[in-house]
């Protein structure tokens, strides 16, 4: 096929496969999206914004000026987010070039291609390279400099696509939160899932309007490896940890430990398991958080042995860990600083947990029977064959508990979420001011271990 | 002089009540596109759910709302039903930080006035979101109402919008880092249980944690010593207080600055589904005027980091 000229017609058609093709890819568009506003809303946008175009054409409308100042009209009043914006003024650009023919040659559509780029620079206040904007000046400006005139449409959009590809696979090298985030501009694969379609319709591949999503090409995305390398390189600080529970360790893995050592009351780590961790996580200083009493000497040994930068804070249970991480913040310019963060809650947490007698005995004043719930922190603070019971006796017990504002409920091996909620409910009944959230920690020792900050 | 109306977004989160006393009679309205997909024209008034409803679906994280700026229609009908009647407009829209709102004003006004050559608009990008932007808006409108004209309205807006702070709690920043509305984000991993994160605004316009307190008394504390740093006059202001699905937070936060500072007037008011979608539940938050955010924030990052070091200290 040679297409020589295009009418209001054809190129309607072009734009309608150029659609299906931006919808069956609207989802690897809105994976893109870091830029300006990381809200995954890129392809969703540039779609319902050309779908406007085509809504307010008709199929009918054999004069390419008519059709272009309906189509455009269409566009800018179906204009949504940034994208959207810039995408119905490259098309208002585009259809100017079309005033006053009935069709048009490729080498009018490059021409109109130009003024599109440049009505969409002048409507953005503050234009960004790396951007939508960039691949359709860079593209249009190629096709008119480094080509002869192109013969028909077919030889003008396989350059088109070739040359608009080459500019997008440049954009992270333009702008630094795409290179970061390892992405292409969303946009301006947008614009290149449009210029595909509308290639694939002139060699005579229409597309279905209904078909599936497409998988995203991986070429867009940088692979995981060169990621992962970039971050390897970049990691200042890092988190050693040592967690029993399966839902303990992968809470403390969840926000941001690099390493979880398995160990705890009844299997001490040892230090070489420390070390081993600190020579893993390869960070320029390591704050580690023993969370346990007797695995503090332990991780202080391995500081020692380790020829780098360790911190050990002392946190002497896992609620004292929890405590630490949820006051981290790694974007601090020093260790010292990021200590002082994670410590600054440190000395007003209370760790209470509720665990099973194994005997009976007469501790602290408490009657403990075996096979009873006892709740404790640094002593036994209450028993009781209810667990409900126990906990509200033991909570009771903890001295200035009415100072206390928050407390995170971990259960443990055996208590459902359900569970939690409800103790965590009878507890708001006692301390209304205080505010409650749930962890699944999965411990096997102690039904329940509070943080109490 | 020339009549003028003041034309803001649904950004501003300014509710029925209050766009009929500052005398605002257009909002242009932004799009909501709901979980299902299917999109609407901004529900501004409540009309189709209750703020309840509405954020309790948010619940969970489970549902995503998506936003998008005012479409062009909707500018070009809401601008052009002034013009007609012989209006000029001053349009304060949400910060160009965040929407396309700015720039596609700009363009429908630049069309609309080649259609009316004797009119004028203005276009003002606010640097301000949501309650910000209202306050920004009540400022404005309150000038107006005193009798002043057109040029002094806009120059009020511009050289106001960067005095207005914000200081709140937020419980969960889950939906501000998901939908890009907050910078300096990297910090945070996670829900934090009972962890505010405290946010003023930047240069930029966005919303940048200043600091973390657990509980809500800390955060209150926090947030009535850094009005106290950072607002000027605030006696003589009129404050908002904002929430999420956080009234009765937001009562108490409200009673504490009014036993504080005792400003002109105290505004109680719930954040819209347009900021809403963004900022999810639980959110409450003061706003009011001070001196023109500092470069890097440098002044406002002092003065937060002494008031937790002071809390520090009392514990």
């Amino acid at each position: 096929m040679s297409t020589a000229s295009l009418n209001g017609e054809a190129l309607l058609s072009l734009f309608t496969n150029g659609y299906r093709n931006l919808k069956q890819n609207a989802e690897t568009v809105d994976a893109l999206n870091v830029f300006p506003i990381p809200d995954g809303d890129t392809g969703k946008n540039m779609s319902m914004t050309w779908l406007g175009g085509l809504e307010n054409s008709s199929t009918e409308e054999v004069s390419i000026e008519k059709m272009a100042k309906a189509f455009s009209k269409g566009t800018l009043l179906a204009a949504r987010g940034n994208s959207g914006v810039i995408l119905s003024q490259f098309v208002r650009g585009l259809m100017n070039g079309m005033k006053g023919h009935e069709s048009i040659t490729p080498e009018d559509f490059v021409l109109a291609m130009e003024s599109g780029y440049t009505k969409a620079y002048s409507a953005v206040s503050v234009p960004t390279e790396g951007t939508m904007l960039t691949v359709m000046r860079e593209t249009a400006d190629s096709l008119k400099n480094n080509y002869d005139p192109f013969a028909d449409f077919e030889l003008l959009f396989d350059e088109a696509v070739k040359e608009m590809k080459k500019s997008l696979m440049n954009t992270p090298n333009l702008l630094a939160c795409l290179k970061e985030a390892g992405v292409v501009d969303s946009g301006g694969a947008g614009l290149l899932y449009l210029f595909e379609g509308m290639q694939m319709a002139l060699h005579g591949e229409m597309l279905d309007g209904n078909e599936q999503s497409k998988e995203a090409p991986e070429e867009f995305f940088t692979p995981d490896s060169i990621r992962k390398a970039m971050k390897k390189s970049h990691a200042k600080y890092a988190v050693v940890a040592a967690a029993s529970g399966t839902g303990m360790i992968e809470y403390f893995k969840s926000v941001g430990v690099s390493a979880v050592i398995d160990g705890g009351q009844t299997n001490n780590p040892s230090a070489k398991a420390f070390v081993d961790a600190f020579y893993a996580v390869d960070a320029d200083h390591i704050i580690v958080l023993p969370n346990d009493g007797n695995i503090v000497l332990t991780a202080k040994q391995a500081a020692k042995i380790f020829d780098g930068d360790v911190h050990v804070i002392e946190t002497k249970s896992m609620a004292e860990g929890y405590s630490a991480m949820s006051m981290a913040d790694f974007s601090l310019p020093t260790v010292e600083e990021v200590i002082e963060e994670m410590t600054y809650y440190l000395p007003n947490v209370t760790t209470a947990y509720i665990t099973t007698a194994t005997r009976d005995a007469q501790i602290n004043g408490v009657d403990v029977k075996e096979g009873a719930y006892v709740g404790l922190t640094d002593d036994i603070l209450s028993c009781s064959s209810d667990i409900t019971e126990a906990t509200i006796k033991m909570f009771a017990a903890i001295p200035e508990i009415e100072d206390k504002q928050v407390t995170c409920i971990f259960y443990g091996k055996g208590i459902s979420k359900e569970d939690a909620i409800a103790m965590g409910d009878t507890l708001q009944k006692a301390y209304p001011l205080m505010e409650f959230g749930y962890i699944e920690g999965s411990m096997e020792v102690y039904s329940y271990m509070f943080a109490i900050e | 002089m020339s009549k003028y109306v003041i034309i803001p977004d649904s950004g501003s989160d300014l509710t029925k009540d209050l766009r009929e006393r500052f005398d605002i009679p257009e909002i242009l309205r932004g799009v909501l596109y709901y979980p299902d997909g299917h999109s609407e024209l901004a529900d501004i008034d409540w009309e189709t759910m209750t703020p309840e409803q509405f954020y309790d679906s948010m619940k969970g994280r489970s549902a995503l709302y998506r936003t998008a700026c005012a479409p062009g229609e909707e500018i070009i009908e809401k601008y052009e039903r002034w013009l007609k009647q012989g209006y000029d407009i001053i349009s304060p829209v949400l910060s160009t930080a965040l929407s396309a709102t700015y720039d596609d004003c700009k363009q429908v006004a630049k069309d609309l006035l080649a259609k009316y050559p004797e009119r004028k608009i203005t276009v003002v990008d606010s640097l301000r979101y949501s309650t910000s932007l209202a306050l920004l808006v009540a400022g404005a409108a309150v000038k107006r109402q005193e009798g002043a004209s057109y040029d002094e309205v806009v120059e009020y807006l511009e050289t106001e919008k960067t005095k207005i702070h914000e200081i709140g709690a937020m419980d969960d920043l889950y939906f501000l880092v998901k939908k890009g509305r907050i910078s300096n984000f990297k910090a945070f991993f996670g829900t934090k249980i009972g962890l505010n994160i405290l946010a003023d605004f930047n240069e930029g316009g966005l919303s940048e944690p200043i600091g973390k307190l657990k509980g809500k008394k800390d955060a209150f504390d926090a947030i009535v010593e850094y009005m106290d740093k950072i607002a000027v006059n605030p006696s003589e202001q009129i404050i908002f207080v904002a929430h999420s699905n956080r009234l009765d937070q937001a009562k108490l936060l409200a009673d504490r600055i009014k036993e504080r500072f005792n400003p002109k007037e105290l505004i109680l008011s719930d954040i819209g589904v347009s900021c809403g979608a963004n900022i999810g539940p639980g959110m409450c938050a003061v706003f009011f005027k001070g001196e023109p955010v500092s470069k890097g924030m440098e002044k406002e990052k002092a003065a937060m980091d002494e008031i937790i070091a002071k809390l520090k200290e009392k514990k």
